[in-house]
C-alpha cells in the first residue's frame, strides 16, 4: 500500500505553492465599450436582430462600440453567474423576471429609477404592469422589461373532442368539467386526456402556480409563505386529479415532453405558454385551438407571468451610456425586433400578439390578469422546493402533507436568505 | 493530423528498435564513460524530478487553488445575497447532514458508480476483444464505438430521453413489437427505474473510452507468450485468463480508476434527463452541488457538499485501491 | 520480428474465445447498442418539424428532408468547427507533452515517490467541477487568460492531464523495465534512452492518450461557456445548444447539428485509430 502521508505532505507543499494569487479582479473595459449579453430565446439569430439597432446607436454615439453577445438559454444564468461573481461580464444584461430581485439583493446591478425619471422612450405606463412590476424591488426599479408572457393558455385537439363526443366550440370552463372532458378523453395507452408538465424545474412550477393563484391561492404574500392553504390544497389536488388522466411518468415531464405528447396527437388537452403556438403551427397536423384555462366555480382563470427584463450591471464602466442603450432599445419597433416572444412595452406587445397569435383576446386577457411570481430574492429557492412538493404529490404524497413539508422547508429559506 | 506525423516518425523509430539502440549506443557509449557513475547518477534523477514540476505546478494552480477555495468556502456562508463571507464553523456540513435528501444522495452515488463503472468494465472489455477480432465490418464498427463517448453529454443527454420517451420514443415502441414488455413503462418518470435508466445511458455514452484503453492494451500483450502458453498446450479461456488479462491488467486498473472517478462526477446527463428526479431519486453529488452553486447560489453548502463529495469519492478510491494491493499493487 | 499488424493470419486463428456465428452476433450486438440512439439522432434529423413526434414513431421518415442538414450548415457552423479543431488539438499537444514528462519520472519504480505522485494526481480529479469554476474563472482573469483559445487549452488541462497522466503510466509501466536498462547498460542517459526506447514502444498508449484527450475535450460545453464569451470563438458544442431555446427546441436542426458535429471527430478516429494497431510493440522485445 502506499504512504499516504507522503501523498498528503506533497499535496500541502503544492498547495501552497498555488495559494498565492486572488486579489480583487478588475475586468472593466474602456468606457466608451458597452457589453450586452441576452440569451437565445428560441433561435440562435437573436444577435443578428440587434445589429441595426447597434448601428444606430453607434452611430448616434460616436466613439462607443456596442457588442451584443447570446448564450443558450439553458446555460444563460451559470454563464452570467460566473463572470459577474468573478468581477466580470456586461454592461447590460437580460434577466429573468424571478432573478431581477435576487441580483439586486446581491449587488451585482444598479438601480434605475434617475435613469428612467429622464428617459426619452422609457416610461412605467407604456409597458404591461406584471412586466413592470417585476423589476421592483424595497422601493426601487432595477430593470425595464423586454419581454413577457403568461403561462398558459389551455391548447385542445378539436378533433378528440369531436370523436370523444365533447363539443369543440366548448372547451371546458370550471375545473370539475375540465376533469370530466379529461376523463371521457382518456383511452389509455393510444390516447390520454391531457398533457401535464411535472418534472423537476421551474415549468411545473408555473403550472401549479396558475392553478394556485386561479383559486385565489399562491406561494408568499409579500414576504410572507402562505404556501400550505386550503385554496393551494385544492388546486394541488386539482393538479393530481388531473395527472390522472396524463400519461404515466408525469414526473419526468417537461415542457418538451408535453408538448411532444400533444402534437402527436397522443393528448388531447395541454397547458403551455401562448409561444407554443409557433410549435403547433408548424407541427400539429390536426384541428388544435386555445382557450383561456378553465378555473374552479365561480373564479376567474390567473396565470403566471414571466418574461425577460434589461439590467444594468453594477461594475458598468459607464451607467448613463449602458441606460442610453437600454432607453434605446425600448420603442415599439426595437423590442419587436428583438424579441420571438411578446414584447414588454403594451403597443408592441398587442401588435405582436394580434399579428402572430391565435385568438390575440383570450391571450391579451390572460396578460392582463397574470401574476408575477414572488418577487423576493430567495425567489430561486422557494422554486425548487415547490418542485420537490410537485414531485412528491405526484409520487403519492396527499397535497396537505406535501404542502406542509415544503411550507416549513420555505419559511426555513426566506429566514436564512 | 498532427497526431498522425508525430506517430509516423514514431512508428519508423519503432519498427526496429534494437536498430535505435545500436544506433545510439554508438553516439553515447564514450561520453558516458568520461563521467564517474555517481555524478551521472545524481544528475540524473535531479533531471527526472525536474520534469514532474511542470505538470504538478500546473495542477496545483488548476485544481489546488480551486481545492482550497473549496476547503474555505465550506467553512464560510456565503450566498448569492449575503456576499460577505462569515466563518461559521462546521454549519455547513450540519446542514448538509441534517437534509432529508443527503442518505440518498449517497445512496444513488454509490449505486450510480457502481453499476455504471463495473458495466463499462465488461462491456468495454468485451468490445475490445470483439473487435481486435477479424470479421466482416469490423473496421466500421471500430470506427463507430467511439460515437457515444465524442458526443457532448448534453446532446447525449437529451437524445437518451427522447430515446426513453414512453409513447413516442423508439425504445418502448421496440420493446413492445419484439417481446412481453406490457405497457408503456415511464422510465425516466418514475422513482423504481430512472436511476437505472440515467445507468444505461451512462453506460453508453462511457464504455467506448474502455473500449479504446483495452484494444491498445490487448494489442500489448506479448505474442510470444502467447505463442508459448499455445505450445504448453493451454486453451483458448486458460491462455486468456493466465497470459492476456494479466498483461492488460496494468491499464485495466488505471482505466477502471479513471471511469470510477469520472462517473462519480459526471453531471451533463442526470441534468438533462431527470433533473435529479423524480423526488431524489437520480439525485447524485455532482447534480446537488451544481443546484447549490447554480440555482440557490449558496456557495458555502456547495462547497461543503463539494468536500463530502470528495470524502466519499476517496472512501471509493481507497477501497479501490486496497484491493489492487492484495492483488499486486499499482504497478 | 513480429510483423506490424494487428492481426496476422496466425494469430487470428490461434487466440480466438470466439468462433464464427458467435462473433458476428456480438457485433450485431454491440452494434445495435452504440447505433441504436445514433441512428434515432439521423432519423429525426431527417424529418420535418410535424414528424419529430409521432404515436407510433415514424422508424423511417415519410417525408424525409435535408432541410435541417441546410439550416444546420451555416458559416458559423463551420467557424465552430474550426475552433474546437484548434484548441482540442492545442490541448492534445500540451496535455501529451506534459504527460509524457511527468511519465519519464514516474518511470522508475522508485516506489513510495511514484505513488504519492498518483494519488495527488487522483485526487486533483475528485472535486466536482460546479465548484471549479468559480475559482478557476478568477485566476483566469487574472492571467488575461479569459475569453481566449489559449486560456480554454490550458483550463482543459484540469480534466484531462491527471488522466492522461495515469493512463500513459500504465502503459509505460507496461513495458519491460529491462529495455531501458538495456539502453543504458550501453552507455545512454536514461532521458535518452527514454525518448528512443520507451516512448517510441509506448505508442499505441501515447496515441490512445491523445485520442482521449482531444476527444473529451471536444465534447465538453461547460469550460467553453464560462471561459469564452465572443461567439466568434466558440466551440461546436456550444453552438449547437444554440437550437435549444427558451421554450422550443429545434429538434430536426439540433439533431442535424448533432450529426455533422460527430463527423469531423469521426474521421480523425478513423485516420488516428490506425496506429492502435500498427505495431505490437511490445512483442518487438525479442527482435
Amino acid at each position: 500500500m502506499m504512504r499516504r502521508t507522503g501523498a498528503f505532505a506533497l499535496v500541502a507543499g503544492l498547495l501552497s505553492l498555488s495559494a498565492c494569487g486572488s486579489s480583487g479582479a478588475s475586468g472593466s473595459h474602456a468606457p466608451s465599450t458597452l457589453e450586452i449579453w441576452d440569451m437565445q430565446q428560441s433561435s440562435k439569430d437573436v444577435g443578428a436582430a440587434y445589429k441595426p439597432i447597434v448601428e444606430k446607436f453607434q452611430k448616434e454615439h460616436p466613439g462607443t462600440k456596442v457588442k451584443v453577445t447570446t448564450f443558450p438559454y439553458a446555460q444563460y444564468r451559470d454563464k452570467v453567474l460566473v463572470a459577474m461573481k468573478g468581477g466580470t461580464g456586461p454592461d447590460i444584461l437580460a434577466l429573468d423576471q424571478i432573478w431581477t430581485s435576487e441580483f439586486a439583493a446581491g449587488g451585482l446591478i444598479t438601480p434605475l429609477d434617475d435613469h428612467i425619471a429622464k428617459a426619452r422612450n422609457v416610461k412605467q405606463k407604456d409597458f404591461f404592469t406584471g412586466a413592470w412590476d417585476s423589476n421592483v424591488y424595497q422601493g426601487k426599479t432595477w430593470g425595464v422589461p423586454l419581454n413577457f408572457d403568461v403561462w398558459e393558455q389551455l391548447y385542445y385537439n378539436a378533433d378528440l373532442f369531436r370523436k370523444a363526443g365533447l363539443d369543440p366550440d366548448k372547451p371546458p370552463t370550471t375545473w370539475d368539467q375540465w376533469v370530466a372532458d379529461a376523463k371521457k378523453l382518456h383511452h389509455p395507452p393510444k390516447q390520454f386526456g391531457i398533457a401535464l408538465i411535472g418534472c423537476k424545474d421551474e415549468g411545473s412550477v408555473v403550472v401549479t402556480d396558475s392553478l394556485m393563484f386561479s383559486n385565489s391561492g399562491g406561494l408568499a404574500d409579500g414576504d410572507k409563505i402562505v404556501f400550505d392553504s386550503p385554496e393551494n390544497r385544492a388546486a394541488l389536488e386539482q393538479y393530481r386529479t388531473l395527472s390522472k388522466s396524463a400519461p404515466s411518468g408525469t414526473a419526468g415531464v417537461c415542457e418538451q415532453d408535453a408538448v411532444g405528447q400533444f402534437t402527436a396527437g397522443k393528448a388531447a388537452m395541454l397547458l403551455d405558454g401562448s409561444w407554443q403556438q409557433d410549435t403547433m403551427r408548424k407541427s400539429a397536423k390536426f384541428d388544435w385551438r386555445i382557450a383561456v384555462p378553465p378555473a374552479p366555480e365561480g373564479k376567474s382563470f390567473v396565470g403566471t407571468l414571466g418574461g425577460f427584463n434589461m439590467a444594468v450591471s453594477k461594475k458598468a464602466g459607464n451607467a448613463d451610456l449602458a441606460f442610453d442603450f437600454i432607453d434605446e432599445l425600448s420603442t415599439p419597433e426595437n423590442q419587436k425586433a428583438v424579441n420571438s416572444l411578446i414584447p414588454a412595452l403594451k403597443s408592441a406587445g398587442e401588435e405582436f400578439v394580434k399579428a402572430e397569435r391565435k385568438q390575440p383576446e383570450a391571450v391579451l386577457k390572460t396578460l392582463e390578469n397574470g401574476r408575477p411570481r414572488p418577487l423576493i430574492p430567495v425567489y430561486p429557492k422557494l422554486s425548487l422546493i415547490q418542485q420537490e412538493t410537485i414531485q412528491s404529490i405526484l409520487g403519492g404524497t396527499s397535497p396537505a402533507t406535501a404542502l406542509r413539508d415544503g411550507a416549513d422547508k420555505m419559511a426555513n429559506a426566506l429566514k436564512q436568505g | 493530423m498532427l497526431l498522425r506525423q508525430h506517430d509516423q516518425s514514431m512508428a519508423s523509430a519503432a519498427r526496429r528498435p534494437g536498430a535505435v539502440v545500436r544506433r545510439a549506443n554508438k553516439g553515447e557509449g564514450s561520453h558516458a564513460s568520461r563521467h564517474p557513475r555517481g555524478r551521472h547518477a545524481r544528475k540524473e534523477s535531479l533531471l527526472r524530478a525536474a520534469c514532474l514540476v511542470p505538470p504538478l505546478a500546473l495542477l496545483a494552480m488548476l485544481v489546488g487553488y480551486p481545492l482550497v477555495e473549496t476547503l474555505r468556502t465550506s467553512v464560510m456562508r456565503s450566498t448569492f445575497i449575503q456576499p460577505e463571507t462569515v466563518y461559521v464553523g462546521l454549519d455547513n456540513f450540519s446542514a448538509l447532514l441534517s437534509a432529508d435528501e443527503f442518505w440518498a444522495v449517497v445512496r444513488n452515488s454509490v449505486i450510480w458508480t457502481a453499476v455504471v463503472v463495473s458495466l463499462q468494465f465488461v462491456l468495454g472489455l468485451a468490445a475490445a476483444i470483439l473487435l481486435s477480432k477479424r470479421f466482416r465490418g469490423r473496421t466500421a464498427l471500430r470506427a463507430v464505438v467511439i460515437v457515444p463517448w465524442v458526443m457532448p453529454g448534453i446532446i447525449a443527454g437529451v437524445l437518451w430521453k427522447l430515446v426513453y420517451d414512453p409513447y413516442l420514443g423508439p425504445l418502448n415502441n421496440l420493446l413492445g413489437g419484439i417481446g412481453p414488455m406490457g405497457g408503456n413503462p415511464a422510465w425516466l418518470g418514475a422513482t423504481g427505474t430512472a436511476l437505472f435508466a440515467v445507468c444505461v445511458a451512462a453506460v453508453w455514452k462511457g464504455f467506448p473510452l474502455s473500449t479504446v484503453m483495452y484494444m491498445a492494451a490487448y494489442q500489448n500483450v506479448p505474442q510470444d507468450m502467447r505463442d508459448a502458453a499455445r505450445i504448453d498446450g493451454a486453451g483458448r479461456w486458460r491462455e486468456f485468463w493466465h497470459v492476456t488479462l494479466p498483461s492488460m491488467a496494468s491499464t485495466m486498473r488505471t482505466t477502471v480508476l479513471l471511469t470510477m472517478v469520472w462517473t462519480f462526477n459526471y453531471f451533463d446527463l442526470v441534468y438533462v434527463m431527470t433533473k435529479g428526479g423524480p423526488g431524489v431519486s437520480t439525485e447524485i453529488f455532482p447534480t446537488v452541488v451544481y443546484r447549490q452553486a447554480f440555482s440557490e447560489v449558496n456557495y458555502g453548502v456547495a462547497a461543503a457538499y463539494g468536500v463530502v463529495s470528495v470524502l466519499v469519492l476517496s472512501v471509493f478510491t481507497a477501497l479501490y485501491l486496497r484491493q489492487l494491493n492484495r492483488v499486486g499493487g499499482l504497478r | 520480428m513480429t510483423s506490424a499488424t494487428a492481426t496476422p493470419a496466425g494469430r487470428g486463428r490461434s487466440n480466438r474465445l470466439m468462433s464464427g456465428a458467435g462473433v458476428y452476433a456480438a457485433a450485431a450486438l454491440l452494434a445495435a447498442f452504440v447505433l441504436g440512439p445514433v441512428l434515432w439522432m439521423v432519423v429525426t434529423a431527417l424529418k420535418p418539424r410535424d414528424e419529430v413526434f409521432t404515436s407510433p414513431p415514424h422508424w423511417i421518415p415519410h417525408h424525409p428532408t435535408f432541410e435541417n442538414f441546410g439550416a444546420a450548415l451555416d458559416p458559423t457552423f463551420l467557424r465552430f468547427m474550426g475552433n474546437s479543431l484548434l484548441v482540442c488539438t492545442g490541448a492534445t499537444l500540451l496535455c501529451v507533452a506534459l504527460a509524457l514528462l511527468a511519465s519519464y519520472t514516474l518511470s522508475r519504480p522508485s516506489g513510495r515517490m511514484r505513488h504519492s505522485v498518483l494519488v495527488v494526481v487522483l485526487v486533483s480529479q475528485l472535486l466536482p467541477q460546479a465548484v471549479l469554476l468559480v475559482p478557476l474563472y478568477r485566476s483566469a482573469e487574472e492571467l488575461g487568460l479569459l475569453n481566449s483559445y489559449a486560456g480554454l487549452v490550458v483550463v482543459y488541462l484540469t480534466f484531462t492531464l491527471p488522466v492522461a497522466m495515469w493512463l500513459l503510466h500504465g502503459f509505460i509501466a507496461a513495458i519491460p523495465a529491462e529495455l531501458e536498462e538495456a539502453a543504458q547498460a550501453d552507455g545512454l542517459s536514461s532521458f535518452r534512452a527514454f525518448l528512443t526506447v520507451i516512448v517510441p514502444l509506448a505508442r499505441p498508449g501515447i496515441a490512445a492518450t491523445a485520442a482521449f484527450v482531444f476527444f473529451t475535450a471536444w465534447q465538453d460545453f461547460m469550460f467553453a461557456l464560462v471561459f469564452l464569451t465572443d461567439e466568434a470563438k466558440r466551440t461546436l458544442p456550444l453552438g449547437v445548444l444554440g437550437y435549444m431555446g427558451q421554450y422550443t427546441v429545434q429538434w430536426g436542426q439540433l439533431m442535424a447539428a448533432s450529426t455533422l458535429l460527430l463527423l469531423p471527430i469521426m474521421a480523425l478516429f478513423v485516420a488516428v485509430q490506425r496506429h492502435f494497431v500498427a505495431g505490437l510493440t511490445v512483442g518487438a522485445v525479442k527482435g
